[in-house]
């Protein structure tokens, strides 16, 4: 059974990022560690969740302070396996390409400090 | 020159005014266009949570144009987010409402054809309905609260219905039995994928009711011990939710939740109730009639209950009955049925509390009062009964309040017992102590100004 959508490259870096990731990941953090831009992710981690194989949960906190919540994604247990398999089919060893969680500074705009 | 002037003038102050103003003005500008491109996702429900989503991302990317850039860039992987969001709300594996409604394990309630009265509490109900509808990423758990048998599952049945359009994505009814199986089988999960763990199944239902207007009616779920599945969607709902339930949530949750205390029918109710099953023999004895609904305390179940009895027999009287249930003092019994009793309901109730809680439960039933009347009661008269500190008393009477047998009067730290209640206490009262224990207890409540009522 095939995955039921598109698999680009910026796919299996979003996967690659929510499989190894710690902590609470979202948009941002998961774009940052993929080396993609923010808004690149988001239809990827949509259609992830479409097919049931994230989920997503918003942040919880102190009602009071909090302003926007972010959105925590998650690999589901289904999505879990099928990220590891597709992992393994697509890039010979899903450790080696292990994407770097403390990107190195990259040109462009965003993600600068 | 004037031509050096000018040009002094623009580069040296003009230009960097400008500057730092679009510097200024870059965040705004940011935080607009991506509020903008997330209102052109289509469903109102991904509107709005992505954009507070895409909100909280962009606030902490840091500088003024960096931001700016990164609102671009949302704004080019809108046709991206657009074909991502219109294919998941295609797949197949995500049930159409129709399908939703004819999911086998899990069958709408029917609604009561005879359904009558309670016109505040379903105009209050539907609102907040229509209002979670109209804000499903930040559900609060509505909450019914009431006695067993006073009409929770009837209204929430009822105002599920009556909101149906705006939960075009479906509406789920669990009762106590349910399982959190069947609820990912109505959601028309294969059961073949129905994940093992707890933790899994419970992803998987948040998975497939997140972003879609559902509405889930939980019926008493909080004695569905075997579930916490099904628990865990009451404390932190993923689409809104109406639960039916007996006791009030805790403390802590009820901050977080909208809590609806359904009380008795009032008299015009009551009437209308007894009129659905009985007609126009209401009008050959109306006075009966209004004793009846005052000695059953308004209560729906047991006034159906009743009226079905005396549909039963046409040759009864109302004042029959009521004559009947006033000398034996059997309310209970007189018109509990095998299969919905008033009795197994509270019996439930009964046994789930500490022994110390059934005892003031059952003398609670000597405070005076005339028969069909409230006998309101603190906790100094509790401590009397129970021969205890009025401390020790009011932690007594708040475990029965939390399990809804004593019900809070309109002054504080007042309290009343149902006329059901007080029934159904008096019965053990009289089963489980010695006549003389009973004597003395009626001597003490006398000796304090206090005359219990005669049996």
């Amino acid at each position: 059974v095939g995955p039921g959508f598109r698999v680009t490259d910026a796919t299996l870096d979003v996967l690659e990022v929510l499989l190894h990731g710690v902590g609470d990941l979202y948009g941002l953090k998961i774009a940052k560690a993929a080396g993609r831009p923010t808004g690149s992710v988001f239809p990827i981690l949509a259609k992830l969740e479409g097919c049931g194989w994230v989920t997503s949960e918003w942040e919880t906190g102190d009602p009071a302070t909090r302003g926007p919540r972010r959105r925590f994604y998650q690999l589901s247990p289904d999505g879990l396996v099928q990220a590891r398999q597709l992992l393994v089919q697509r890039r010979d060893s899903p450790a080696r390409s292990r994407p770097q969680l403390a990107p190195a500074p990259r040109p462009g705009w965003e993600g600068g400090r | 020159v004037n031509g050096d002037a000018v040009a002094f003038v623009v580069t040296a102050i003009v230009l960097p005014l400008l500057l730092s103003e679009f510097g200024d003005w870059c965040p705004w500008l940011a935080t607009r266009l991506v509020r903008w491109a997330a209102r052109q996702l289509g469903d109102p429900a991904s509107c709005q949570r992505y954009e507070e989503e895409w909100i909280a991302n962009l606030n902490e990317v840091p500088g003024k144009l960096a931001r700016l850039a990164a609102a671009a860039g949302y704004l080019a992987n809108l046709p991206g987010m657009r074909r991502s969001i219109r294919h998941r709300l295609a797949r197949p594996l995500h049930v159409s409402p129709r399908e939703l409604l004819a999911a086998p394990s899990l069958p709408p309630l029917p609604e009561h054809f005879d359904f009558v009265g309670r016109d505040e509490e379903v105009k209050a109900l539907t609102g907040l309905l229509r209002a979670a509808a109209d804000d499903i990423t930040r559900c609060r758990p509505i909450y019914i609260v009431g006695l067993p048998g006073i009409g929770k599952t009837t209204l929430a049945t009822r105002c599920a219905h009556l909101t149906r359009s705006v939960f075009p994505d479906g509406l789920i009814f669990t009762r106590c039995w349910s399982s959190a199986d069947d609820l990912l089988l109505a959601l028309g999960v294969p059961p073949a994928q129905i994940p093992a763990s707890q933790k899994g199944k419970s992803m998987l239902l948040r998975a497939r009711v997140a972003g879609r207007r559902v509405l889930l009616v939980m019926d008493e779920p909080d004695n569905n011990h075997h579930d916490r599945v099904l628990a865990s969607l009451c404390s932190a709902p993923p689409c809104p939710v109406l639960i039916t339930s007996r006791h009030s949530p805790d403390s802590a949750a009820t901050a977080a939740s909208v809590v609806l205390t359904l009380g008795s029918l009032n008299e015009h109710e009551a009437r209308e109730l007894l009129r659905t099953k009985l007609g126009r023999r209401l009008d050959v004895e109306p006075e009966a009639a209004a004793e009846l609904a005052a000695a059953l305390g308004g209560h729906p179940l047991a006034l159906r209950l009743a009226a079905g009895l005396l549909a039963a027999r046409p040759s009864r009287t109302i004042t029959g009955l009521v004559a009947q249930l006033a000398s034996s003092d059997k309310t209970l019994s007189g018109i509990g049925s095998p299969v919905t009793s008033v009795r197994g309901t509270f019996d439930y109730l009964y046994q789930s509390q500490p022994a110390a809680a059934r005892c003031l439960l059952r003398r609670l039933s000597l405070i005076p009062g005339a028969l069909f009347e409230n006998a309101f009661f603190g906790k100094d008269e509790a401590a009397l009964l129970m021969n205890t500190t009025p401390e020790y008393a009011a932690h007594l009477i708040q475990t029965l309040v939390e399990a809804d047998l004593i019900t809070c009067a309109a002054e504080p730290d007042r309290y009343v017992l149902h006329p059901l209640v007080r029934t159904y206490a008096n019965e053990h009262l009289q089963h489980d102590e010695s006549p003389d224990r009973i004597q003395d207890l009626r001597d003490l409540l006398k000796r304090h100004g206090l005359n219990p009522p005669s049996t």
